[in-house]
């Protein structure tokens, strides 16, 4: 795989002394890029997401709050004395993103995102182009929203004991989540540590095939992994999710397959294949709380059929990464008498 | 005697006077062939292999000789250490020192130059034509060079001495 040496990638540096990923910053163009670090650690440490568009101004975006930057650099609440974005500036970001190189990007382009070397991600709107009905591509960006990926290592501790039965065997697990709870961060750290080993609970490592359809739990970049997601874990990047866990199961031979995201009735027929190969099975899916899951056909028969055996469910009621519950899934009785609070707010 | 050294040294030197120049015609179009080479190298990294441009040109660059070579190479540079520089703008920089160390001719360079402000900027599909583009001007382009080529090569050569032997009979 050809190594990137290029000048700006240095993965680990931050801004400010916070946690927020320089890399970051350095893709946006020099006049914005000097407002934004200014930006006090707080707010920094807090950014969830950058959005630019177009004749608009700079949005960031926390947790629980809205700001933007102004011209000299301040955050404020008052979106008119922002830095307002020009199609100017939106295009060096393209052409910083892409390397210049924006034809190699297409499938990307197709998808309306961008993942980038420390796992961030770079949603895209625009001009849709179309090909015999299907979306080609996307032209005239108007929209970039920069989604800032943070690794949270141990964010699975209250959660991979019950996903361990006594024989040290996977169980089939179910995250369900609203989006922006956590979900994609505790299953890639669960992944980390069932790939790895968790000696507190005297379990060794075991394989872990990894779907990772979208480019967001392994983070993919050129070929290399931007998360830890743990020693033994095979990563099929950018794999539709109902083919890719079929070649796992036949090119791999993993104990554990994971996935994000499931529910179309392709997925679901490739789960029951991933079921009846004996492997464990760990995936999420968007919704509320199992009741909402029931109400989709392809998930209800899943659910009803006591296919997992655990069932994690996910909210922000406690902040972000509420584990609102742990159930059994062959019986639906709760595992934890209340919510616990997430590591994600620290 | 020593009219005889002089003759021979105004022979020689008026000679290999003409042998440059009869070079220079020669050098054009082999420099537009690592040129085409070059473009055709490169359509390969980019729509087969969808390499990023500062890869693609840095490979391209190692596997053609200077100033050629030098030219790719450059170009990847520009773009990998030039601020928020744009591909096209890259290339139009690194085309400034190709223009002083190649053999190019300023009808060659303004092929090279519209090509750049395309270059990356658009899908498979528009580079694909772009590239395909440019690879037929400058295929043009060595045509004509290697016809003057063949017009002018052998005359220098021969000029050059023929020039040298009439001075020296003319001061004789």
């Amino acid at each position: 795989m050809a190594k990137i040496t290029i000048g700006y990638l240095d993965k680990t540096a931050v801004v400010n002394k916070s946690n927020f990923p320089r890399y970051i910053i350095d893709l946006f163009p020099v006049r914005l890029r000097n407002l934004l670090i200014q930006l006090p650690a707080f707010i920094l440490d807090e950014l969830e997401e950058i959005r630019l568009r177009i004749n608009r101004p700079v949005l960031l975006v926390t947790s629980t709050q809205h700001y933007t930057v102004d011209l000299k650099g301040n955050y404020t609440e008052e979106y008119a004395d922002g830095y307002w974005v020009t199609s100017d500036d939106l295009e060096k970001v393209l052409h910083k993103i892409s390397q210049s190189s924006i034809y190699a990007w297409e499938e990307e382009f197709k998808r309306g995102y961008i993942t980038v070397p420390g796992g961030h991600r770079i949603g895209l709107s625009g001009r849709v182009i179309l090909d015999k009905g299907l979306v080609k591509s996307i032209k005239e960006i108007s929209g970039l929203n920069f989604r800032i990926a943070r690794e949270l290592p141990g964010v699975a501790d209250p959660v991979v004991p019950y996903l361990i039965d006594r024989d040290n065997k996977t169980r089939h697990t179910l995250i369900i989540s609203p989006p922006r709870c956590g979900k994609t961060t505790l299953l890639r750290d669960i992944i980390r540590q069932l790939s790895t080993g968790i000696p507190s609970l005297g379990f060794k490592g075991v394989n872990v095939g990894l779907v990772d359809e979208r480019s967001e739990l392994a983070g993919t970049f050129c070929g290399v992994p931007q998360f830890d997601i743990g020693l033994r874990t095979d990563v099929l990047d950018g794999c539709p999710k109902a083919q890719g866990m079929i070649m796992l199961i036949r090119s791999m031979a993993p104990q554990v397959i994971a996935t994000d995201e499931i529910g179309t009735i392709e997925d679901i027929n490739a789960m029951e294949e991933v079921l009846n190969a004996g492997i464990s099975l760990i995936t999420t899916v968007h919704g509320k709380d199992l009741m909402d899951i029931r109400q989709r056909p392809n998930l209800k028969k899943v659910i009803d059929q006591r296919c997992f055996q655990r069932i994690i469910v996910l909210s922000r009621s406690l902040g972000v990464g509420t584990i609102e519950a742990i159930l059994d899934g062959t019986v639906f009785s709760p595992l934890i008498a209340k919510p616990l609070k997430g590591k994600a707010v620290s | 005697m020593l009219k005889l050294c002089g003759a021979l040294l105004i022979i020689m030197a008026l000679g290999i006077v003409g042998l440059v120049i009869a070079g220079n015609y020669s050098l054009r179009p082999q420099q537009l062939r690592y040129l085409i080479h070059g473009i055709k190298m490169l359509e390969t990294e980019m729509l087969y292999g969808l390499t990023p441009l500062p890869i693609a040109l840095k490979r391209v660059g190692k596997k053609l000789p200077a100033p050629v070579g030098q030219f790719f190479l450059n170009t990847a540079d520009f773009l990998i250490k030039g601020e928020g520089l744009t591909a096209g703008e890259a290339w139009e920089m690194a085309l400034n020192d190709l223009a002083n160390e190649s053999a190019l001719l300023p009808e060659d360079l303004d092929v090279l130059l519209y090509f750049g402000q395309g270059l990356g900027g658009s899908d498979r599909e528009e580079q694909s034509k772009n590239l395909k583009l440019v690879k037929e001007q400058l295929l043009n382009q060595e045509r004509k060079a290697e016809e003057q080529r063949a017009k002018n090569q052998k005359l220098w050569q021969y000029l050059g001495f023929s020039l040298g032997a009439v001075i020296v009979l003319i001061l004789i």
